[in-house]
């Protein structure tokens, strides 16, 4: 035992905390020397009885959370085996069993699931179907809270500014499976769109919006920039709400006008934040609006992601091994594009995540 | 000095009539469902004013017990989901505060590895299998009640707290548990409110944890699980009248009733006003607390 550091710190006087009442029915009192030095009247704790005291309920106060995130985290982990095994639930419905079982119905197949996976053309076109979702929204979806905060912020009336904010907040609030009740009654044969149309072109024939195979992606990016373009601009409109006004204000001596002073004040210092919402948004270029594919696809109109195929084999059907894979290699990607992304905004404007 | 053009008022104008009509875009939907619900089932075209307020539609949803079930499961999971998240978090936050306890930094790491690392669904669903958890209410509450972005939130803001008061509090004797209950706790109440609202609205409009991991369990369906499921209503409900009609049970009118009522869409709207309202009217008012937790999270990454 090291004693000699911090001997006058380990020295506690009883009266201080109750909880050494406890701590000393530990029979490690036997390890009690005293040592000539210290003050004689007070008592001296065994150094690990002190760091539980110093820190114990501390440890105790993190214990739920880390039980939390090993058990929901960390123990789903093993279950990627299923990966590289052959398995059906059918045959063996105990997951447990399966993990480590190794013999005519589950067995090691190595990479041959991953290798599968890109000879499947219901896999493929999903992963592409991600991609051009994906690559879509950052080019739709993404500027969208740019500009209204943008727009937001050139409105000089602060009520006006206030109600319009707190009003484009509201589709944020509602649940994806609301916000598509609301369109499938909008976008439905005979409802408001379509009456809308007849309005203005009575030779209209209204059909049903959301079975039309061309209009998913439209729908799904009115949808997304409808819901979250408002919430979005929060950090923007905070971003802008910090520049000085005295750098307005030299830009206009200078001879700005509004809009050169939007383009060389207002959105520089935007770009932080901007690059910063970039690389999140990055990461997840594999990921998917699993929300939202699951409740617009229908079977006039499947569309499929990565995530509504990890659903639909995995849970749905019996394709444990191939949801498996799957979702593996996007997790893998996904860590990739994360880390490369990061990297590259360190090097390009010194804001990195991490 | 800013001086104004002519250039600039035009712009300043088409600025006001842009935000007004997006503003009006935004409210638009939702105002359209709440005259459609107020609207008897069978008239014509409701733009935003219903013909005929009834609350009608409300009092058949009504009569519908699977739906006051639902209703009580949604409530009860927000309020359990809610204290026990944060419960959770809050401790974690705190003890995370301490800068020097013994391997801090690895435990750190080790709770925020998951962020980037996951295992994805189908081993999630299997985990669930296999601790029994499918289709119980506690997979509502458990596998979500840790959340690494609300901690560091959290964090962040009681490390802004001013140390000299908790330090006071221990030097005159006070234990831990006391120095978090009567001063962390007090001092807290902004982040609190902001981390209590942001994990309720997150339990009331959770459908997928319901899709993924009870969907089989129709008493635990929650409303917005519901809504989900009215998504597909219409073709549920013909295939119970083909099923009807081939067994020629006597369901086969009131399920007709039903499909037309559908397809006017009256009691879907009913539904969605009940599911959301109660979101609606509160959300304007608090608000200013989920920006404030979107700030902080902004600032700290």
């Amino acid at each position: 035992m090291e004693l000699n550091n911090n001997t006058t710190e380990n020295i506690i006087e009883e009266t201080v905390d109750t909880s050494i009442e406890s701590a000393t029915d530990i029979s490690v009192v036997d390890d009690f020397k005293p040592i000539s030095d210290g003050p004689v009247e007070k008592k001296r704790l065994h150094p690990f009885v002190y760091f539980l005291q110093q820190h114990g309920v501390f440890y105790l106060f993190m214990l739920p959370a880390l039980l939390a995130v090993f058990v929901f985290s960390y123990l789903p982990l093993p279950g990627l085996i299923f990966a590289f095994k052959e398995y059906s639930m059918g045959d063996n419905p105990n997951f447990l069993m399966a993990l480590f079982q190794n013999d005519k119905t589950v067995y090691w197949v190595g990479l041959e699931k991953i290798r599968e996976l890109f000879a499947n053309p219901t896999v493929v076109e999903a992963i592409l179907n991600t991609l051009v979702i994906n690559g879509l929204s950052l080019l739709i979806e993404f500027p969208m809270p740019i500009i209204l905060a943008l727009l937001l912020n050139e409105v000089q009336s602060m009520w006006f500014k206030k109600v319009a904010q707190t009003i484009s907040y509201l589709p944020h609030f509602l649940s994806m499976a609301s916000v598509l009740v609301i369109v499938m009654k909008l976008f439905s044969k005979d409802g408001i769109i379509n009456d809308f149309m007849v309005m203005l072109d009575p030779s209209y024939v209204g059909t049903s919006i959301l079975a039309d195979e061309t209009m998913f992606i439209p729908n799904y990016m009115m949808i997304t920039v409808w819901k979250g373009v408002g919430w979005g601009s929060i950090i923007y409109l905070a971003t802008l709400s910090g520049v000085s006004a005295s750098l307005y204000e030299a830009a206009a001596i200078d001879g700005a006008n509004k809009f050169q002073q939007m383009l060389h004040v207002t959105l520089p210092a935007l770009a932080s934040t901007i690059s910063l919402l970039l690389i999140l948004k990055m990461g997840s270029l594999l990921g998917s609006n699993f929300e939202l594919v699951q409740g617009l696809s229908n079977p006039a109109n499947p569309y499929m992601v990565i995530s509504t195929y990890v659903y639909n084999q995995g849970l749905q059907g019996d394709n444990v091994p191939g949801a498996t894979a799957v979702g593996f290699v996007q997790g893998i990607v996904s860590l990739i594009l994360v880390s490369a992304a990061n990297k590259f905004s360190k090097w390009l404007s010194g804001t990195a995540i991490w | 000095m800013i001086t104004k053009s002519t250039g600039y008022t035009i712009f300043q104008i088409i600025n006001y009539i842009i935000l007004s009509l997006v503003t009006f875009l935004f409210l638009f939907p939702y105002l359209h469902m709440l005259a459609v619900a107020l609207t008897s089932g069978d008239s014509e075209v409701v733009f935003l004013i219903p013909n005929g307020v009834t609350l009608a539609n409300f009092g058949t949803i009504f009569q519908d017990p699977t739906l006051l079930n639902s209703a009580f499961v949604t409530v009860s999971r927000v309020i359990a989901g809610t204290l026990i998240a944060f419960v959770v978090q809050f401790l974690a936050a705190y003890a995370f505060t301490r800068k020097n306890m013994p391997g801090r930094t690895q435990l750190l790491l080790f709770l925020t590895l998951p962020m980037f690392l996951s295992a994805g669904l189908v081993p999630s669903f299997i985990l669930m299998a296999i601790l029994d958890l499918n289709n119980t209410f506690w997979v509502y509450i458990l596998p979500t009640c840790f959340s690494m972005y609300n901690m560091i939130i959290i964090r962040t803001y009681i490390e802004g707290l001013p140390q000299s008061l908790t330090e006071s509090a221990r030097v005159d004797g006070a234990s831990e548990l006391r120095v978090l209950w009567s001063i962390v706790l007090p001092l807290s109440k902004p982040i609190i409110a902001t981390i209590c609202l942001w994990l309720a609205v997150g339990h009331w409009n959770d459908w997928v944890t319901t899709l993924y991991y009870a969907s089989a369990n129709t008493d635990l369906h929650t409303l917005q699980y519901r809504m989900y499921l009215s998504l597909n209503e219409a073709n549920r409900i013909q295939e119970l009248i083909k099923a009807a009609a081939e067994s020629n049970s006597g369901d086969l009118e009131s399920l007709e009733n039903q499909l037309n009522q559908l397809k006017a869409g009256t009691l879907v709207a009913a539904q969605l006003i009940v599911t959301t309202l109660p979101i609606i009217c509160v959300y304007p008012f608090v608000q200013k607390y989920f920006v404030k937790g979107v700030m902080i999270g902004s600032v700290k990454g």
